[in-house]
């Protein structure tokens, strides 16, 4: 893989430092540090936090290229309907836009969720063999009840049980075969028709542009559910998808000491003093009525 | 039911339980139909021992919801299995039903070239056809290793049985066998099984698992661990194990366990079926502890 690294992520201000760890963990993990090209997909990141994701370019050399989507009337038209909560904000959905936000010579690029840490180059991912698909990912361990629902019947999603399922966390990204899915295109009409109730967010419906038409990827690039004991297996890509985060104060996660110093500690402190003052300021709105605290 | 013929393409899976093993049989099968698509091509060849009628309507559930064919063998009525049950050395644990599945080319009908035997404790998450379909390179049979294979087989300080065992030649676990039945029956399963019966050799060995390793030594295929992945606990979900096999005393359909996927289990059993096989076993534990017999429905 020669030229440009590029690396893709979406978060909103409540996600700033996670991703900053994601991306420096991206950073710490190649020599080829230069090349990188990181595209941050935003939802409301404060000028300040972005200011924080900037000094990776200091320290590392590397390019961040900002893309606030707050004020995008695509993805603000395309997740007016769509069911949203602090797990799922609409910026999920943003990264179905990046066909039309990057730049044309983006031909390859990985996309990762905000709470991962890599930990091998992110090129010998970028260079692996999608073997002429659009797209290269891990299947989700816990599919099957994802697919099927209770007793494993009660869900009448589209997907049957027995097919292949991906978690996208992790996703190698073939743009062409991207911008063919036209997956804007897509979930308007999933919202058109009200298909997108039945769907589980915005995973389902990669997996419905994209059905049969992955590669899989060995799960090592994107180990869920990530225990301490699995530390033994050298992941590649470590993907906190539990309740278990690693920038909490207790965690039980592999790699949990190692992501606190990837953040760096300061920004563990400094993130935790944020999470806080979220929450207070929430409990206040809910006690006294809005507009009574903002973070 | 019997007279129906096979499908062209048939997947034949056998499992052998006795009566109170049936909701796990359950589960098993179910989790199989899940995870394919080929649901139709499914034949189940269930060795069991004599069932009552509302066990035998819980398993035909799976015809209803999957279209596939369940082929039922009272072993208890075969005189030749009920001689070897009754002289084979005792499992304790999973009871003399284990010998069933040695008789596999005696109990089933002709026309089965490739069966594939599972145990009923565990659960599958993969096409079963990319394994009771693969090609076994001449072998007899396929199966992945027992990764506690040094312990059962060498006993204490793994100085037993040294005249049988290599400590250091491969052994599988025989929760996941596929069999090629023409091998199979040329390997003179039930003679090798008389004559160690009568020279005493079955008395110190680990039961069936054991007298097939040395039956097929050397002549079989390993599969991926993922294909047989024994004793799985909750962090080993991260590695997405094509079949789960649930040894030791973790189990998933007890009320409280660190199993993998136990949720799942619970669901691919159906809850209902989970919450009445717990009430049924916590009666027969209560009954038991009063020196009274279960009647077992």
């Amino acid at each position: 893989m020669t030229g440009r690294l590029h690396v893709a992520l979406a978060f909103d201000d409540g996600f700033w430092a996670p991703a900053y760890a994601a991306a420096r963990s991206v950073c710490i993990a190649t020599t080829r540090r230069a090349d990188l090209v990181f595209h941050l997909l935003e939802w409301q990141v404060s000028a300040a936090h972005r200011a924080e994701l900037d000094g990776l370019v200091a320290e590392y050399g590397a390019q961040v290229v900002h893309y606030p989507l707050e004020g995008d009337p695509t993805l603000r038209d395309l997740t007016a309907a769509l069911p949203r909560s602090r797990a799922f904000p609409p910026i999920v959905y943003g990264r179905l836009l990046l066909d039309r936000l990057l730049p044309p010579e983006v031909e390859r690029l990985v996309y990762l969720d905000a709470d991962v840490l890599v930990r091998a180059p992110i090129e010998v991912l970028l260079g692996s063999d999608l073997g002429g698909r659009a797209l290269g990912a891990v299947a989700e361990p816990g599919r099957h009840r994802l697919i099927a629902g209770d007793d494993m019947r009660a869900r009448r999603g589209p997907f049957d049980p027995a097919e292949p399922y991906f978690n996208s966390g992790v996703l190698l990204i073939d743009r062409a075969g991207w911008a063919a899915a036209d997956l804007p295109g897509l979930l308007g009409r999933l919202v058109a028709s009200g298909e997108i109730a039945t769907l589980y967010h915005d995973q389902d419906v990669l997996n419905l542009a994209f059905r049969g038409a992955w590669t899989e990827l060995g799960f090592r690039w994107n180990l869920q559910k990530p225990h301490p004991a699995l530390k033994a297996l050298d992941p590649f890509i470590v993907h906190y998808t539990t309740g278990f985060k690693p920038w909490r104060l207790l965690n039980y996660v592999a790699f949990g000491s190692t992501y606190r110093h990837v953040m760096t500690r300061d920004l563990v402190r400094r993130y935790r003093r944020y999470r806080w003052a979220r929450r207070f300021a929430e409990l206040r709105r809910r006690l006294f009525g809005p507009g009574s605290g903002r973070p | 039911m019997t007279d129906t013929p096979f499908p062209a393409r048939a997947i034949h899976v056998a499992l052998c339980f006795d009566d109170f093993y049936w909701a796990p049989a359950f589960g098993t099968m179910r989790s199989i139909c899940l995870a394919t698509r080929r649901r139709a091509d499914l034949v189940f060849h269930l060795c069991h021992r004599s069932l009552t009628e509302a066990h035998r309507r819980d398993l035909l559930a799976i015809t209803e919801e999957f279209g596939s064919q369940l082929r039922f063998y009272d072993i208890d009525k075969d005189p030749l299995c009920a001689s070897v049950m009754a002289r084979a050395p005792y499992n304790k644990r999973l009871t003399n039903i284990v010998y069933a599945r040695l008789l596999f080319d005696k109990i089933l009908p002709e026309g089965i070239a490739r069966l594939t035997y599972l145990d009923c404790d565990m659960m599958v998450r993969a096409p079963i056809e990319t394994v009771a379909e693969i090609d076994l390179g001449g072998k007899a049979i396929a199966a992945v290793a027992d990764p506690q294979a040094l312990g059962i087989k060498g006993g204490r300080d793994i100085k037993a049985n040294r005249d049988l065992f290599d400590p250091a030649d491969a052994y599988f676990n025989a929760g996941l066998i596929v069999i090629d039945l023409g091998a199979w029956r040329a390997a003179g399963i039930i003679e090798r099984l008389e004559a160690m019966l009568a020279d005493g050799t079955m008395n110190r060995i680990y039961y069936d698992q054991d007298f097939l390793n040395l039956v097929f030594a050397g002549s079989w295929l390993e599969l991926d661990p993922r294909w047989n992945f024994q004793n799985p606990r909750k962090l080993h979900e991260s590695l997405n194990p094509f079949l789960l096999h649930y040894t030791g005393p973790h189990k998933p359909w007890h009320l409280w366990s660190h199993v993998a996927f136990a949720r799942t289990y619970r669901h691919t059993m159906t809850n209902p079926l989970f919450y009445h096989y717990w009430r049924l076993r916590l009666k027969r534990r209560v009954l038991g502890l009063l020196g009274r017999k279960s009647t077992g429905s």
